[in-house]
């Protein structure tokens, strides 16, 4: 993650922590524990809610946490169903900015309002997401012995280190990531009015141009038919024929070509267009792909929240095509969809990326 | 805290009049203060002070578990077994905690449950340092009657290492008996306090 997306991500985040910390400590109060207000906790001042060991975390590891509210559960009326209720308190206060922020979304705003805000929305959904894991200190670990029988609801004090030592294994490991990947995707899809249209490359440029926020757009690519994988282990020379910066230069050519100067920088990345990652996979036919994720953020184009990359050369006998299909998520689908029809109109309909906007149109 | 750690119980009452008249900020914490120095100085009444912690809503959980321990012992003292009971399995339902095992323990082996009282003694003794074990268990022994096994488990817990305090417990008041003392003159280890 960029310095720039951080900070974007910023102002959420020290809103989404102190009102998930304040509502344990407010929810806590309603149950019969004061404990939190007596020791200030109630309270929007996120200096109160910010924990040292959290925000070095935050910084070192990619995660962080806010300061534990403490809750004296023998002040509860019904210790395990209260205590499940203020713990519940904090994720639903990060689930209730989430949607709030979201709905946001659908007032006419300024590029930049609607970047704020979208981060604000989806560092939220993750801050609730994330806590519902069920490793100290996160709330999950508070959650889960109050809904099995005959556990105790502060079981999971036990053991901490270790537990921590756990998470962040599981962070490092990418197994939280995987977590939240589709709660992202779950994120992004309530984005109002925001629709998956296919176009071909050619129709790019324009789209972006024409759009006011394009959230996100995706890319793959299908080369030319006839070269065959060789085995899992060799898919870099089975892709030889047609390497990533054959590809990437051809996007670059159309798209320059087009007048998207952006381009450049993309390309100009010193980790691009190598990509390290690769991933097999057969389709139903048994046809092989594979699939190189590249990711990229253009920060300096008023009218971009951001956009995402997406390559994939598919090698297969069914696929004939040299094609490039642009998938592009939008905020403002309308203005897009003015421009597709007049792209439309000014190309045969004879691909099948074409075909697939065509649908995508009709359908939307 | 550290006139207790030393028991010095004197100069922490001092200390905790002081604070008081300065208003403390974390007045709080003169109520744990004060719960020590009851164990001890007659002007300071542990279970009143329990009662005044258990009465607030707004203290840490560790705050009322003490306190509810501390009850727990003085309805024991007084014989009110099942209300004391009824304390250690509130403590027990949240937390883990030796001192609510032992009520356990005494509950059950008066009730005459010998295979509960041994569940709630082998949880307690896994979690309890030896002297302070063999201590709290002659205290129990003690409040069921059965003197000369209290007397047994207080010289084991001596021979563990355990120093004797003169405090207001009747643990505190058999240890520095000369009957204890005659007691483990007749042992062959000798050890006394």
């Amino acid at each position: 993650m960029s310095l720039e997306t951080a900070l974007w991500f910023l102002p959420g985040l020290v809103l989404g922590l102190t009102i998930h910390e304040a509502a344990h400590a407010v929810s806590a109060k309603w149950l019969g524990d004061c404990t939190a207000e007596r020791m200030g906790r109630i309270s929007l001042n996120p200096f109160k809610h910010l924990s040292a060991l959290g925000t070095l975390a935050l910084i070192f590891l990619g995660f962080g946490w806010g300061k534990p509210v403490l809750v004296n559960l023998y002040n509860f009326r019904k210790p395990k169903f209260y205590y499940l209720l203020s713990s519940l308190a904090g994720p639903a206060a990060n689930l209730v900015i989430a949607a709030a922020m979201l709905g946001v979304l659908h007032l006419p705003l300024g590029p930049l309002w609607r970047r704020g805000i979208l981060y604000a929305g989806l560092i939220n959904l993750i801050l609730a997401v994330v806590n519902l894991v069920p490793v100290p200190p996160l709330d999950g670990s508070k959650i889960w012995p109050c809904l099995i029988p005959g556990m105790r609801p502060t079981a999971s004090r036990r053991w901490s280190i270790i537990w921590l030592v756990l998470l962040i294994v599981s962070l490092k490991t990418g197994a939280i990531g995987r977590l939240l990947e589709p709660v992202l995707d779950f994120g992004l899809g309530l984005v109002p009015r925001a629709k998956i249209h296919m176009a071909p490359p050619e129709a790019f440029p324009e789209i972006l141009l024409a759009s006011a926020d394009v959230l996100e757009a995706y890319y793959w690519m299908e080369p030319e038919d006839g070269a065959e994988p060789n085995e899992f282990g060799a898919c870099w020379e089975s892709v030889e024929p047609y390497p990533a910066n054959r590809t990437i230069s051809t996007l670059q050519n159309r798209l320059a070509q087009a007048g998207w100067r952006r381009l450049e920088y993309l390309l100009d990345e010193p980790n691009r267009p190598g990509g390290k990652e690769w991933a097999i996979s057969r389709d139903e036919e048994g046809s092989v792909q594979y699939h190189r994720w590249t990711e990229h953020w253009i920060n300096d184009l008023d009218q971009v929240v951001f956009i995402e990359l997406e390559y994939m050369i598919a090698l297969g006998e069914e696929d004939p095509g040299n094609e490039l299909e642009v998938c592009l998520l939008l905020l403002e689908p309308c203005k897009m969809r003015e421009e597709l029809d007049l792209y439309k109109k000014s190309r045969p309909m004879n691909s099948r990326p074409l075909k697939a906007l065509n649908e995508s149109s009709q359908g939307g | 805290m550290s006139e207790i750690e030393q028991r010095d119980y004197p100069a922490a009452a001092r200390w905790l009049e002081e604070a008081r008249a300065m208003d403390c900020k974390h007045s709080q914490v003169l109520l744990l203060l004060e719960l020590y120095c009851g164990a001890v100085l007659p002007e300071y009444d542990m279970l009143e002070t329990a009662e005044r912690i258990l009465s607030r809503n707004d203290l840490p959980m560790n705050y009322t578990s003490l306190a509810l321990g501390v009850k727990g012992d003085k309805l024991l003292e007084q014989g009110h077994w099942a209300e004391a009971e009824a304390i250690a399995d509130r403590i027990l339902v949240l937390e883990e905690k030796p001192y609510a095992r032992l009520v356990k323990w005494i509950t059950s082996l008066r009730r005459g449950d010998q295979a509960e009282a041994q569940r709630h003694i082998s949880f307690t003794e896994k979690q309890m340092p030896k002297p302070l074990f063999h201590s709290d268990v002659a205290g129990g022994l003690l409040l069921l009657g059965r003197r000369t096994e209290a007397m047994e488990e207080l010289r084991k817990a001596v021979a563990a290492g355990f120093r004797v305090f003169p405090t207001k417990s009747a643990i505190s008041q058999l240890a520095t008996s000369e009957e204890f003392a005659a007691y483990c003159r007749q042992q062959e280890d000798g050890a006394c306090p």
